[in-house]
């Protein structure tokens, strides 16, 4: 009797080992393909072909293929007759009815940004959940989770040798794929090295009361829509949780006739596009509109613009005065083809 | 609750039969506890005596009824009440239960979100604002994507 509990506790023991074993290796693996695929996007900027497939709230989805290519320092994407371009200057929409252009008026760094790979590591919970052939070699599907609700679920199809990400998914709560973007055709352009500082600790700490847990300030600015003379001024805070970005811009307008600058009167609502919310919020008799990007949930991103709302926090950058003026291009390569 | 766990172990501690650490705790208890000192010298004594027992059987065959009188003496312990130990039954159940509450408890957004589809100019022109602050161009397909499903 006595033999046969030992034997039963050594198996046990022995099972469990292994499982501890095996999960352990699978998520180092995992986290190592990460920390692959952040490098290379830290270094490389990808180029060519990409299959897009997009899910609308209304449960149809949209596909196309769209064209990236590096001009002027900036990202242009094209696919059909629209175009956007964005770079460190600004960002256009140029479609054949009209052309949208917004740039940066002031850009601040916080100082206490700790860096998106470490609130990475903090914020989501990865796992190689299997393999898929592309580009005629077996490449890992990592699971990106978050910790946290409000966020949608990511899978990244890897190459193992450069790390690149060829393929990235984003899964909404009911497991439908809400974004989808594939690479058909890449090449790789040589990144301009940013002078990285290690900077002190201090930061806004009202501001980041109302971000969801995880998030973290990362910049302050003031960004201008230069669509038409009236020109609305955003005030934004953008905020990370290593993986997505999440804006807060409060706009200032009074009633306009250009149809970009016509915010809602007020109340709250929601607008979204694929893995991307766009919510708003205004009180009564208030001239300031909070609107928050992200792609996060839509209740996420309309809890946070109604808390924007009713706090009012004050986004600028002498509020805490821990931040780092980011220097801006003088001119406005936007626009020229 | 100690003296009831001191108390049921004085007829081990009185004949050597408990192990170390435990002998000490409980000698240290008896010690400082006027109640059980009062069972420990019951319990000493009634050891004594049943020590002394095989010599004085048979020198002194009345000892057993003296013995016997003297156990009956020693008040019994009493039995826990069935209510308690309902109550504490109920009460660890519950216990257990908010803890698994509070660990797998996921508040539900009561108020269902309308979400609109229609993307108006000025969200489109928020977007824009949103990738020109975060440097963030990924977002861009929503962007695109939105100026062709108008």
């Amino acid at each position: 009797m006595r033999r046969f509990f030992y034997a039963s506790a050594g198996l046990a023991l022995v099972i469990v080992l292994s499982a501890v074993a095996y999960w352990w290796r699978d998520a180092h693996f995992a986290w190592s393909v990460i920390d692959k695929s952040l490098r290379v996007q830290e270094e490389w900027r990808p180029a060519g072909k990409v299959r897009w497939l997009i899910r609308l709230p209304d449960g149809t989805t949209r596909s196309g293929v769209a064209e990236v290519a590096l001009r002027d320092s900036g990202l242009v994407m094209k696919t059909g007759a629209v175009e956007v371009f964005c770079s460190a200057s600004g960002c256009q929409l140029r479609s054949p009815q009209y052309s949208l252009t917004s740039r940066p008026l002031e850009s601040h760094q916080m100082k206490d940004f700790p860096g998106s790979a470490r609130l990475l590591r903090s914020n989501y919970r990865v796992a190689h959940v299997g393999s898929r052939r592309a580009g005629g070699k077996i490449c890992p599907v990592i699971s990106v989770a978050p910790v946290n609700r409000g966020l949608y679920v990511r899978r990244l199809t890897v190459d193992p040798d450069t790390g690149f990400v060829i393929q990235s998914e984003v899964v909404g709560s009911g497991g439908e794929v809400l974004q989808r973007l594939e690479w058909l055709t890449v090449t790789f352009i040589a990144r301009r090295q940013e002078r990285r500082e290690r900077l002190p600790q201090a930061g806004d700490r009202r501001l980041e009361r109302i971000l969801p847990p995880g998030f973290r300030l990362q910049k302050i600015g003031v960004s201008q829509c230069q669509c038409c003379s009236c020109g609305t001024v955003a005030h934004a805070a953008v905020a990370s949780d290593g993986m997505v970005g999440l804006t807060l811009l409060q706009v200032q307008q009074e009633d306009s006739a250009c149809p970009f600058c016509r915010a809602p009167k007020e109340g709250s609502g929601v607008v979204q596009a694929g893995s991307l919310s766009v919510a708003w919020s205004r009180m009564k008799r208030s001239t300031a509109l909070w609107v928050v990007v992200g792609e996060v949930t839509p209740s996420l991103a309309l809890r946070v613009a109604k808390s924007a709302c009713a706090t009012q926090p004050a986004l600028s950058e002498r509020q805490g005065g821990a931040t780092v003026p980011i220097a801006l291009p003088s001119s406005l390569p936007v626009g020229r083809r | 609750m100690i003296c009831k766990w001191v108390q049921r172990l004085t007829p081990r501690l009185a004949v050597g039969g408990l192990t170390f650490p435990f002998s000490l705790l409980a000698r240290r208890h008896i010690s400082r506890c006027p109640d059980c000192q009062v069972v420990w010298e019951k319990e000493e004594k009634l050891t004594a005596l049943l020590r002394q027992a095989g010599e004085l059987r048979l020198r002194r065959p009345e000892l057993w009824s003296e013995i016997e009188k003297r156990l009956v003496a020693v008040p019994a312990a009493r039995a826990r009440p069935i209510w308690q130990t309902v109550t504490a039954g109920a009460l660890g159940t519950l216990a257990v239960g908010l803890i698994v509450l509070i660990l797998w408890h996921r508040p539900v957004d009561r108020e269902p979100v309308p979400i609109s589809t229609k993307m108006d100019p000025f969200f489109q022109a928020m977007i824009q604002h949103h990738i020109t602050l975060s440097g963030d161009p990924s977002v861009a397909l929503a962007l695109v994507t939105a100026r062709q499903t108008r």
